[in-house]
């Protein structure tokens, strides 16, 4: 099959790139790109595990075609942290233990952060909710919600 | 899972993605979200050699009013629909069903409205990998000639209609825009679905839902939906009813149920209707047997095409119509006059 041509941004820096249209961004991400941050859990988007911002929302990158990413900004598990330092998220997942095997987490962040863009004083509830199609099957759950909640609270405190 | 390889056209505007469609007909599918079809394309349960993209095609993304009538494009994200304020309050009901769809990260980028109406038919004996298939006989669905769904098997397939927004919408009496190249016609929602399991809806290969239009509230009316889950997201319905009760402030004047998830298509319980009428709005015994009516006649459609028992559902069809009607009826007495309403 005919490659076609894509523009996209990828953790702020621009590609332009050729890829076959059944390829997927995940495997774009992962294949092409070794950006091997964002996982392939069950590739038909139960899991959350390949989750990856596309224009600041959430998306499962298993189920997008890389041609459909075309011209959007992607970030990724990778585009987290700026100049060397961890993002807040990252940091508070370290500090609660919310990461056990860590196969979810690239996705879990990823998800979270979508949610944090769109309203950085998310409740316990609305973390839930966002999260709820994030697997985790250490069943890391309480911890990983506590992370996320732990930010919010930390972002008011600094207000 | 690797998906099969297909050409991929992104047409610049609606015609030229209808001539498109005329042109490859059912060689080539519409590609909203891809949360349907790109998972049945990996499964190797559909192979169009192409796909059209509504990427670029904004004509199809927008909500209005108009006329008393919220429209829909067909490829509105379901986060914007329940990003758009004045659904809170006027058209609860469709919250309701578009937020239980998935999980946020699929109805955030993906998950469309009219990928969500048009989705293919599911059972736990198709929607399965290649290797899952290939142990057992080719089922009606695929192509062979039996149903693993149906005790003693059958000639039919028994798979169901798993669109959440459906049932809602055709309990608000919700209408809908086909185009074709050369043809343009509105039509009522329930007549989208064929109730052929094989063929799931009326759509001609050459044809694309473009738009749905869901008539304003009217005083005195509310409308519900409830669904029955395992889980509180991704999983699909185990049974969902729409509900729809008009009242004159006292009594129930008009009601529609639409039970999804249990047959072929969204079923409408006709009963319903004629149990209500009439008597007290919110009238436990009133409710208590048109549940019972939609119980009895869910039951003969009711195949063991997911995984949880058919007499389990066969009771919960009566469990979730009485949730459905009877927070349809509040909202119908608490919204008497709508313009006030908010």
């Amino acid at each position: 099959m005919n490659k076609q041509s894509l523009e996209i941004i990828i953790n702020g820096e621009k590609y332009s790139l050729a890829v076959e249209p059944n390829r997927t961004l995940l495997e774009m991400l992962r294949d092409d790109l070794e950006l091997t941050g964002a996982k392939e859990g069950c590739g038909e988007g139960v899991c959350g595990s390949c989750t990856v911002l596309m224009d600041g929302k959430p998306v499962r990158s298993c189920l997008t075609l890389a041609l459909e990413a075309s011209g959007s900004h992607v970030t990724t598990v990778e585009g987290l942290a700026q100049h060397g330092e961890l993002d807040p998220l990252q940091q508070s997942f370290i500090d609660h233990g919310a990461v056990q095997c860590g196969f979810c987490t690239s996705g879990m962040l990823m998800g979270a952060k979508g949610l944090l863009l769109e309203n950085p004083h998310a409740g316990a509830k609305e973390i839930r909710n966002s999260l709820s199609g994030h697997i985790c099957r250490c069943t890391g759950y309480t911890k990983i919600v506590e992370a996320v909640e732990s930010v919010v609270e930390s972002s008011k405190e600094k207000r | 899972m690797r998906l099969p390889p297909f050409a991929y056209e992104r047409p610049r505007d609606l015609y030229e993605a209808l001539e498109l469609l005329n042109t490859f007909g059912k060689d080539c599918r519409v590609l909203a979200g891809g949360t349907d079809l790109l998972v049945r394309m990996k499964q190797g349960l559909a192979t169009p050699s192409r796909l059209i993209s509504l990427k670029d095609l904004p004509e199809l993304a927008t909500i209005n009013e108009s006329d008393g009538f919220l429209n829909i494009g067909t490829a509105v994200k379901l986060a914007d629909i329940l990003a758009y304020e004045p659904i809170q309050y006027r058209w609860p009901g469709l919250l309701e069903a578009v937020k239980s769809v998935g999980a946020p990260s699929i109805q955030h980028f993906s998950g469309t409205i009219g990928g969500n109406l048009c989705q293919d038919n599911r059972c736990q004996f198709y929607n399965q990998s290649k290797f899952f298939r290939q142990a057992r006989q080719t089922c009606n669905k695929a192509g062979g000639n039996t149903c693993f769904a149906w005790k003693g098997g059958s000639d039919k397939c028994h798979s169901i209609c798993q669109s959440d927004s459906a049932p809602i919408l055709i309990a608000m009496d919700a209408r809908i825009t086909i185009k074709s190249k050369n043809e343009s016609r509105t039509i009522p929602l329930e007549e989208l679905y064929s109730s052929v399991g094989e063929r799931p809806l009326t759509l001609a290969d050459d044809e694309m839902l473009t738009e749905i239009h869901v008539p304003g509230p009217v005083p005195g009316a509310g409308c519900a939906f409830e669904k029955l889950t395992y889980r509180s997201s991704i999983d699909y319905a185990v049974v969902s009813a729409g509900a729809y009760v008009q009242t004159d402030g006292s009594k129930t004047v008009n009601a529609r149920l639409i039970i999804g998830a249990v047959a072929r298509g969204p079923l409408a319980i006709a009963a319903v209707e004629k149990t209500l009428k009439d008597r007290t709005a919110g009238d436990e015994e009133a409710i208590d047997q048109a549940g019972r009516e939609a119980m009895n006649a869910a039951e003969a459609f009711i195949a063991n095409n997911i995984t949880q028992p058919v007499e389990y559902r066969t009771q919960m069809v009566s469990v979730i119509t009485k949730r459905a009607l009877s927070r349809a009826t509040k909202r119908a007495l608490s919204h008497t006059d709508v313009s006030e309403a908010k």
